[in-house]
């Protein structure tokens, strides 16, 4: 393996070291050792598929810190627009050549509704985070994404270290919603009246899943109300807060 | 043939030929831009690498002294991890530890082809692990407050892609 002109051995060099088999057993391997720097981990996760690194992000905060802080790993399956955010934002710009996504997740868009549908026409996968407006969100774009299955609005950003409730939640507001091809809706941290859901719901014969978690309802009746309507629906969850704490209901 | 004098941390010293020590882009610019004349005898010195570690990296450098240069590729695409030559394998076939240090001293000496073969070989060792198995295989500490996990989890299980 090594000619021996390449590694003479000088004067210091000890004398049993001589083969590579020697230094497989160099270090005990029972000790922590993820002590590479955040560059060469990043380096590391580059080679990794979507569904992979959503693992190494769930792993620990270093990790999840050197995924969403590593913008060439981010435009894989996440974009951030920050709030006010308007469509010169480099990011987005990205996402958007990536006309085969099928999943996306980002912050409240302030980028037209029709720019999403032109340029990511297979998107079935959409979570959202609203964030804190004044009025009540409509989800227009909704609308606009034919393909959509599985929606999932999220009043505040759980996943950026602001993990408190926030005092007051985002309102959301269904009234003239008309794209009933969803099958699973996710809302986290939202204030949900009845008057909001009720026909959109009666519309939407094919939704089978429903998520409701840390969500602020105006009365626990309009759930069960609300989603008496929904035909298809196989699993209802809903939560408090922390998803251990589930109530499921099955059909 | 031109040859140079490294040495490590444990002060061992190691006579390398010139050509094989320049895979280090480290030791490269020492050499060509700092003008560090080894025809002086004087080695130079590699405080952050220790000898069994260097021995190592020499061996892989002494293997791959006449690769081409890669082609430059897209960062921002996952890239193929299954084209690990054999004797890379072979050669990356140590404990973690090991492996992890052969990383370090890769990343101190700027050696980019076998921190790219390293990096394949540990995403490997990533890939189809869930969370947890990630930790066990890492030894690292779940070190998320409780409830925060499964908020994380949930929000990730939207960005999968699903076929």
């Amino acid at each position: 393996m090594i000619s021996v002109e390449s590694i003479n051995r000088t004067e210091t060099f000890p004398k049993d070291f001589s083969t590579t088999t020697d230094l497989t057993n160099s270090a005990d391997s029972a000790e922590p050792s993820y002590q590479l720097p955040p560059e060469v981990w990043e380096h590391i996760f580059r080679q990794l598929a979507v569904g992979h690194l959503l693992a190494v992000r769930e792993t620990c905060r270093q990790f999840k810190l050197i995924v969403d802080q590593s913008p060439s790993l981010m435009r894989r399956f996440l974009v951030r627009v920050p709030g006010n955010a308007s469509v010169e934002c480099g990011h987005f710009r990205a996402i958007l050549r990536l006309r085969n996504l099928t999943s996306l997740d980002v912050r409240r868009v302030a980028i037209s509704d029709e720019t999403i549908s032109k340029h990511l026409p297979k998107l079935r996968n959409l979570a959202i985070t609203v964030g804190q407006v004044g009025t009540a969100c409509v989800p227009t774009f909704l609308d606009f994404i034919p393909k959509l299955e599985n929606v999932a609005i999220w009043g505040t950003d759980c996943t950026s270290g602001n993990l408190n409730a926030a005092p007051q939640k985002q309102k959301l507001d269904f009234a003239n919603i008309k794209n009933t091809a969803l099958t699973k809706l996710q809302f986290a941290e939202i204030s949900i009246a009845r008057s909001d859901l009720q026909e959109y719901f009666t519309q939407s014969s094919q939704i089978r899943e429903v998520n409701f978690f840390g969500c602020q309802f105006d009365s626990w009746g309009s759930v069960f109300e609300l989603t008496q309507s929904l035909k298809s629906l196989e699993k209802l969850s809903i939560s408090t807060g922390i998803p251990d704490n589930f109530i499921e209901l099955c059909n | 043939m031109s040859t140079i004098k490294l040495e490590t941390s444990d002060g061992v010293k190691f006579t390398v030929k010139t050509q094989v020590a320049k895979c280090s882009g480290t030791i490269r610019t020492m050499l060509e831009d700092i003008g560090i004349n080894p025809q002086d005898g004087e080695a130079i010195p590699l405080s952050n690498v220790h000898s069994t570690i260097l021995q190592k990296i020499l061996v892989w450098a002494e293997h791959h002294v006449d690769d081409p240069e890669p082609p430059r590729d897209d960062a921002d695409a996952a890239k193929r991890t299954d084209d690990i030559c054999s004797w890379d394998e072979d050669f990356l076939k140590v404990d973690q530890r090991t492996l992890f240090d052969v990383m370090l001293a890769a990343n101190y000496l700027d050696m980019k082809q076998l921190i790219a073969v390293c990096c394949k070989t540990v995403a490997n060792m990533i890939k189809g692990k869930t969370a947890d198995q990630i930790r066990k295989t890492f030894n690292i500490e779940n070190d998320f407050p409780p409830g925060d996990e499964d908020k994380i989890r949930l929000r990730n299980q939207f960005c999968e892609e699903r076929r």
